[in-house]
Parts: structure tokens; sequence; C-alpha cells
């Protein structure tokens, strides 16, 4: 019996062991002979991280990173920014226009012979209809238009001519117009689905949101999973034509891990970082030898948000004090190598920067005196416990937020430093009460204007958002704010910019801790990277070559 | 009689779990910081694309009639749009789940191979060394933490030694065709090796993350119980018939010591799920787990709670064919839960 059922055990096993030789020949031979077939040779790859999921590649949703960065490669603007200081919005699908003496009517003309990538010519009709698609679907940057343009006042004069009626004028309104990018009218009512829309259905989101595109930009999108990543390839009737050596594909790839991304660049598996990787890593990948590091300063700032409705920072001379108690050079050369120290609003370069307005710096007499003026005594200070907050995950703000606890330490006030996910952030900046104390976050200037950072900033119809959390409004400030956004006379808005930035400085409800380096980080075969400091135009990978 | 009444019985506690689920899932999400509109806007919204979005979310309803419209949208299929991809979070769930789902099956078959396989090997070696392996290998496979296990192995065997890629589930320029959203099973149906061979390359180092841990709890509980088994007087007479070692091992011993690694093994299902967060997150895997915790970040209920949902009823599914196998393979559950109710 015993012997009968070892035998039996032993043939088992013996079946098993030779089927699993088989089946392991059989694959390994396969492996062989067939070898998992890699992209065209001759085909040029830009593989590029995304540190978050591409959340949409609709042009009417987006506005985070990631997908912002697809969306401009697959879609053409009305304008693009310049390539060039001071980064000025030149015509690109627009090739000419003019406004009416009220800076009211907008009339544009567009190329003629721009195609879509199903063939179609892009007209005019396509951009009225763009634009109320955006206002109509209400996310994205449709704030930039909702309040100046309704729907249905941008009309198709002809086949290549548009006109914009806005209800209040804007300087703006052509900056923003770089994150206005056109799309396919027939092709997304072709593909519309049922929605809340009327006879427009859905407007064709869920077809979008499938994977595909309706636009007229250098690539196409062939295939698109939020948390995976995107892939586009060329277009090959794009109207700027393509150069030798320009990229084929792009595949963008969500990888939301910094040792990862390190390790595939280190590898030569990805081609081009994204602009969120922590300043340590991108001067450690620097010193490769195969890796470009590109870095310099940047027209958006670290800032130290003050809330100043909350005491003790509701008196001026304590944030004063505050502000001269931080040792910025070292701040500076510590955690953001290459930028310059902050002095205002609006950054070496920008249209209407003061440059008579100082640099922060450390001055601890001067601390000393502004906190003699206070109304609140010493030991009235040492008795609060402020709350700094940092987005998780930032780990150069985390450091900012310690410079500020260190700094505060020394003229007696006590900080505590919090780590928040960027949810609870914007939350708490509905109310001045919750708002912390101090806040440290990272803001990047949408279109190129000063506007953007101004009247988001510091107009107080913005209250309650996460730009704004300083909650210092004023109705001068009000005022100026609205005068530089619709003078349509350049040296009165300058004039306007100049005495903001002036009154901003003055009242510390933001120290400036630097402008923030920008940092990129490639393969040494990929060329043509520029820095445009408004948001994600720097990725247009349409302007790089890959030459190995 | 009484195992078809405990059958009853086990599938009425499941129905009435989920339901609970369901409504805790649903009241908790409620709870996440941040209002959701707010969030999935950003930071350029002004507060008329707020309220258009908490509106089209009916975040401007009450919590009763929002549970309500959940169960509904539920009922349809759908859970409602996820403000992380703007689409439905179905879909989304349903296109994230079959990469979780293969994960979690691979681990499963490591962790309940080897993982036994090895208590049983230290259980019947008497030298001190396999002993103290096995006990050093059950505290490291315990005690490291995950994250750092798979940033480890990715340095070990990716960066140093070349062997696997650095994440994903398949390499680009290879596609897979659609079947069952499991590309090692896609890949055997459609007769493509290469592609099976890919696959399985990328799933080694993320399944063997999510396995190590498993495979060492599973290795001391095995060895505990084979050291038990082993030591009764049964093995003994059969030691006295001179029955060959292995026979006694696999064959009487195994069998008796299992029982317990099954309940085990079928608890791991659920908690592999839960797991797989770490793992999905470093090794890019697009799965379930990885798509929750960025919907956790970012207030998106709708998400969290189709993920949280299809996790909790993975654990109520593997908690009942675990009930159903342990009723099988020990007849004396069944028979007291018979006894308990005549009592």
């Amino acid at each position: 019996m015993s012997h009968r059922t070892k035998d039996a055990i032993t043939k088992i096993q013996a079946i098993i062991i030779a089927l699993v030789i088989i089946i392991a020949a059989i694959i390994a031979t396969y492996y062989m002979l067939f070898p998992p077939q890699p992209t065209t040779k001759e085909e040029l790859v830009l593989r590029m991280s995304q540190g978050d999921s591409i959340v949409t590649i609709d042009p009417a949703i987006c506005y985070d990173y990631p997908s912002t960065i697809t969306v401009e490669q697959a879609y053409d603007p009305l304008f693009m920014p310049s390539e060039e200081p001071p980064y000025d919005p030149i015509p690109w699908v627009v090739e000419s226009y003019n406004v009416s003496a009220d800076g009211l009517i907008y009339t544009m003309k567009i190329r003629s012979g721009l195609k879509f990538h199903d063939g179609t010519e892009v007209t005019a009709e396509d951009v009225a209809f763009t634009m109320d698609r955006y206002l109509s679907i209400k996310k994205g940057h449709s704030g930039f238009w909702i309040g100046f343009i309704a729907v249905g006042n941008t009309t198709a004069l002809d086949k290549y001519t548009v006109r914009f009626n806005l209800t209040k004028p804007s300087n703006a309104f052509i900056p923003s117009l770089t994150k206005f990018f056109v799309m396919n009218k027939k092709l997304l009512l072709q593909n519309k689905a049922e929605g809340p829309f009327g006879d427009y259905g859905d407007l064709g989101q869920a077809w979008i949101s499938q994977g595909h595109d309706a636009g007229s930009g250098p690539y196409m999108i062939v295939s698109y999973s939020p948390d995976i990543g995107a892939e586009l390839v060329k277009f090959n009737d794009y109207w700027k034509g393509w150069k030798p050596n320009q990229v084929d594909r792009i595949k963008f790839m969500v990888i939301t891990e910094e040792a990862t991304i390190k390790m595939l660049l280190m590898n030569k598996e990805l081609e081009m970082g994204h602009a969120f990787l922590s300043p340590t890593t991108y001067l450690t990948l620097g010193n490769i030898a195969y890796l470009n590091l590109s870095y310099g300063p940047s027209i958006n700032w670290e800032p130290i948000c003050i809330n100043t409705r909350r005491p003790p920072l509701d008196d001026v001379h304590v944030r004063r004090a505050i502000a001269y108690a931080i040792n910025y050079t070292d701040l500076v050369n510590t955690v953001f190598p290459g930028a310059i120290v902050g002095s205002s609003l609006l950054a070496p370069g920008v249209f209407g920067h003061d440059p008579s307005i100082p640099k922060f710096e450390m001055n601890l007499t001067k601390a000393e005196e502004e906190l003699d003026q206070s109304s609140y005594t010493r030991e009235q200070l040492s008795q609060f416990t402020l709350e700094c907050h940092w987005l998780s995950g930032q780990d150069a703000d985390r450091m900012v937020a310690v410079a500020l606890q260190s700094a505060c330490a020394r003229i007696g006030i006590n900080v505590e430093v919090v780590s928040v996910l960027w949810s609870q952030m914007l939350d708490r900046a509905t109310n001045p009460q919750t708002t912390p104390h101090f806040s440290i976050w990272e803001p990047w200037s949408r279109y190129p204007d000063p506007d953007y950072y101004v009247y988001s900033a510091f107009h107080s119809s913005q209250q309650g958002r996460w730009i704004t959390q300083h909650w210092f409004f004023t109705d001068e400030l009000d005022a100026l704010c609205e005068l530089q956004r619709s003078t349509l006379n350049s040296t009165e808005r300058q004039i306007a910019l100049k005495q903001i930035q002036q009154i901003v400085r003055d009242n510390i409800p933001i120290i400036f801790v630097c402008y923030r380096p920008y940092y990129n980080i490639r393969q040494n075969y990929v060329q043509g990277w520029k820095y445009i400091p408004y948001h994600a135009w720097e990725y247009w990978i349409y302007r790089l070559t890959i030459v190995r | 009689m009484a195992y078809s009444d405990y059958l009853k019985r086990r599938i009425v506690f499941s129905i009435i779990t989920l339901i609970g689920l369901s409504l805790l899932i649903f009241s908790l999400s409620r709870l996440l910081p941040g209002d959701p509109a707010r969030v999935a806007l950003g930071e350029v919204a002004t507060e008329e694309q707020i309220e258009a979005l908490r509106k089209e979310l009916w975040l401007d309803k009450p919590l009763p009639i929002q549970y309500l419209k959940f169960v509904y949208d539920l009922l349809h299929l759908r859970l409602g749009l996820s403000t992380l991809t703007w689409r439905d979070a179905w879909d989304d769930i349903i296109s994230a789940f079959p990469a979780t789902l293969e994960l979690v099956i691979v681990a499963m078959i490591m962790a309940s191979i080897i993982g036994p396989l090895l208590g049983v090997i230290s259980a019947s070696k008497t030298n001190k060394f396999t002993v103290t392996f096995i006990k050093v290998f059950g505290a490291i496979g315990v005690a490291v933490p995950r994250f750092f296990l798979c940033i480890l192995l990715q340095l070990i065997f990716v960066y140093w030694l070349g062997f696997f890629p650095m994440g994903g589930r398949i390499s680009s320029g290879i596609t897979v065709p659609q079947i069952t959203g499991l590309y090692l099973l896609d890949s055997i149906i459609s007769l493509r090796f290469d592609t099976f061979i890919d696959a399985l390359h990328h799933i080694v180092l993320p399944a063997i993350s999510l396995a190590l841990s498993p495979i060492a709890q599973l290795a001391a509980l095995t060895y505990e119980k084979m050291v038990n088994e082993l030591n009764k007087d049964y093995v003994l007479t059969l030691k006295a018939n001179k029955m060959p070692k292995n026979i006694i091992l696999y064959k009487y011993t195994l069998k008796n010591a299992f029982s317990a690694s099954l309940t085990t093994i079928g608890l791991f299902f659920g908690v592999f799920f839960e797991a797989a967060f770490s793992t999905e997150i470093v090794f890019q895997w697009p799965g379930l787990a990885r798509y929750g915790a960025r919907a956790a970040t970012r207030s998106d209920f709708n998400a969290v709670v189709g993920c949280a949902l299809i996790i909790g009823v993975m654990y109520s599914i593997s908690n009942f064919i675990v009930d159903l196998l342990y009723g099988y393979i020990n007849p004396r559950v069944a028979k007291s839960y018979g006894a308990a109710k005549a009592l």
C-alpha cells in the first residue's frame, strides 16, 4: 500500500516537472524567435514623466499641469506666449486682430488653411463655438472669460473672421487667449452624447474623455488613460510644417514616485522629467554626464502668505518685523539654488515691475524697531502660537516654513509648522478665521500678463481663494486693480502697477521669499528646450528635437 | 441540512454587510476634508464655476437625497462624476479593477504556495540554520514596510541588475487584446506569448512586494501548526509503520495544519486590495488602489465611495468563500452551527 502511494506521487511529481520544463522551453523558444517588438527604430520618441494623473484631455476642463501639457500638444491656441522675455502673446491661430477704441470689441482674422486632425479646415465658426463651449461647461480656464463674455456673444463674421464682444474692457483678454484652444465643432457635434446643453447634448465631453481629440495642434492623441498617461503622434499636416529630428511620438507617463522618475532618467528610460521634482533631485541628476539640467530664476514667487485679519498679524509692524527676521540669502542658497531673493509682486522682466522696490533682507535691528512700534507688547506676542501651513509633499515649502519658524523664534514669536493637503488648504482659505496665520504654496502664472498676479491676488472679488489667504483688501487696491486691468493707456497701467506693488510691499500681506527657480532635466540628446514662464508652455514638445 | 442553513445564513449576512457598508462609506466620504467642487476646479475657479459644479454633483441637496441618488445610480451601474478624471467613477473603476485583481491573484498564488511550503520545510528540517533562516525571513517579511520594500526591489532588480522593468503593466508598443482585462490571461487566450512574457515580466516585482509579508506570515503559521501536528500520536504511528517522510508531511500533517492557513489566505485576499496602495504607487501599477489613493487626496468622493465599495465587496466575497471552504474542509464548523441553532 505504501509503495503504491509512493510510486503514484513520484509519477505526479515527474509529470509536473516535465510539464513545467516543456512549457518553459516553449515560451523561451517563442520569446527568442519573436521578441516583443519595440516601436519602430527610426521613430523619434520622447518619454516624459507626469507627476500626477492626466485628469482630462478636454481643453474646456483642464487647468492642472499634466492635463494642460497634453492639451497643448494636440490643440492650437489663438495666441502663444513668445519664446523670449517678456514673453508677450503673439498671434497663433489668429493672423491679425484689432480692438475697438472702447476696448470692448475684438475682431480677429484667423489663418486660412489650418487643418484639424480629421482634415477639415479651422474656421471662425469653430472659434466662436469653442468660446461658447468653454462658457457653457464652466470648468477649467473658462473663469478667465466668465464675466467678460456671455454665451452667444462671440460671432463668426465670415469664414475667417471672428468677433468677441466683451462686456467690459480687459488687458488680460489677449494674454488669456494663450489658454484658448480651438476645437473642431463639426466633429464634436457628430460625437455628442446626451447631456445638459439641449441640442448640443454634452458638447462632446464623453467622447473626448474616451481618448479622442478634436484639435489642430502638432500632435494627435492616440491613447489616453488618466492614471497611465497619454501617447501622441505627430500630425503630418501641421500648418507650421516639420523639420528634421523633431519628435515623432510623445509618451507622457504618469509616475508619481520621485525615486522612480530618478531611476528612469538615470536608466535612460525617460527623455525628460516633469516640472515638480524637488530641487535636490534636479541638482543630483544634473551632475550626471548624460543628463542636461536647466535652471534659473522664474517669474513665480515663493510666498509666505500672512493672514492680516488674525492677531497679532493684524498689526503691520509685526508683519514687517517677521519679514526682517528671515535669513533670505541662506534660505535661497539652501533650498532654491539659482533663485533670486524676492522684492515685489511682479518679478523682474514682467511688465510693470518696479525695480526701485528693494529686495527683502534680514535685519534684526529693524525687526526690533518694528516690534517697538507694534500695539502688542513682547509678552503678549510670546503668548501666541501661530500656525504655518505648507502643502504636503512640497518639501521646499516645508523648509521655508521651518525657516519662518526659526525667524519668528528670533523675535520671540512661536510658530507651529503644519502640513496640510491641498483640499484642506482650499477649504480653510474660504474664511479669514479658518485661514492659518501663515500659508506657503507655489503659485504659477497662467497667462503672460501681470494681471494674473495682481488681480487674482489682491482684488477683493477674489477673496476666499488660496492665493488671497492674506485677506488684505482695500478700496484703493481694488480701484488700482480695476484700473490696470481696464485702462488702454500703457503708461497709466504701468503707474497703477507700481502703486499696487508699493502698497503690497508697505503692508507685507505676502513675503516674497524669492522668485522660484525653474528646473528642467532631460537627456543630452533632447535639444531645444526653452523656459517659458507661463503655465506649461515650456513643455510644448514641437519645439524639441532629438539628436543622438 | 445544517450546511445548507449555514450557507443561507452566510449569504444573508453578506448582503446585510454590503448594505451597511454602502451607508457607512457614503457617510464617511462626505467627511473628507475640502469642498469637492472647489478642489476639483482648482485655484483658477470662480465662485460661479464652483456653484455650477456643486449642482452637477448634487452637493446642493440634503444628504439623504444624495444617498438615494447614489443608490439609484449604483443600481444603474453608475457612481457619479469623478472629479479626478471627469468621467463616471464606475468607468474608471471598471478600467482600473482588472489591474489590481491580476496583481492580487498573482500575489495570492505566490503566497499560498511559497508560504506553506516554507513552513513545511522548516518544520521538517531539524537543522538550526533552516529554522533560523525561516524565522529571520519571517521577521523581515512582516517588519519591512511595503513602501520601502518596493523601492528596495526596484533598486536591486531594476537599477543594479536590470532584470525587470521599472513599472507599469506592459511595455509601450505592445498591445494587449482586451478580453478580461487581466493581461496574463488575455494574452494566453489570444495565444500572444510575447505579450504574456512581457506582462509576466512586469508583474513579478510588484507581486513579490505584495506577497512577501503574507508569505512570511503563512510560513510562520504553517510551521507552528506543522510542529504541533508532527508531535501528535498518529504521526508517531505512521513513522512506526515506516511511512515515507514526504507522505507523512504532505499527505497527512499538512492537510490538518492547512485549515488555519486557509482562513488566513482568504483574509489575505481582502488585505491584498488594501495593501496594494503602496505597491501600485511605486510600481506605477494602474490599478484601483492607486486610483483610490489619488481620489481621496482630491476629495473625489464618488471615486472614493466606488473604490471602498469594491474593496468591501472583495472582502465579503473572500470571507464568504473561506467560510464555505472552511465548512467543507472542517464539517464540525457547519455542524456546530446546526447545534448552536438547535440550542
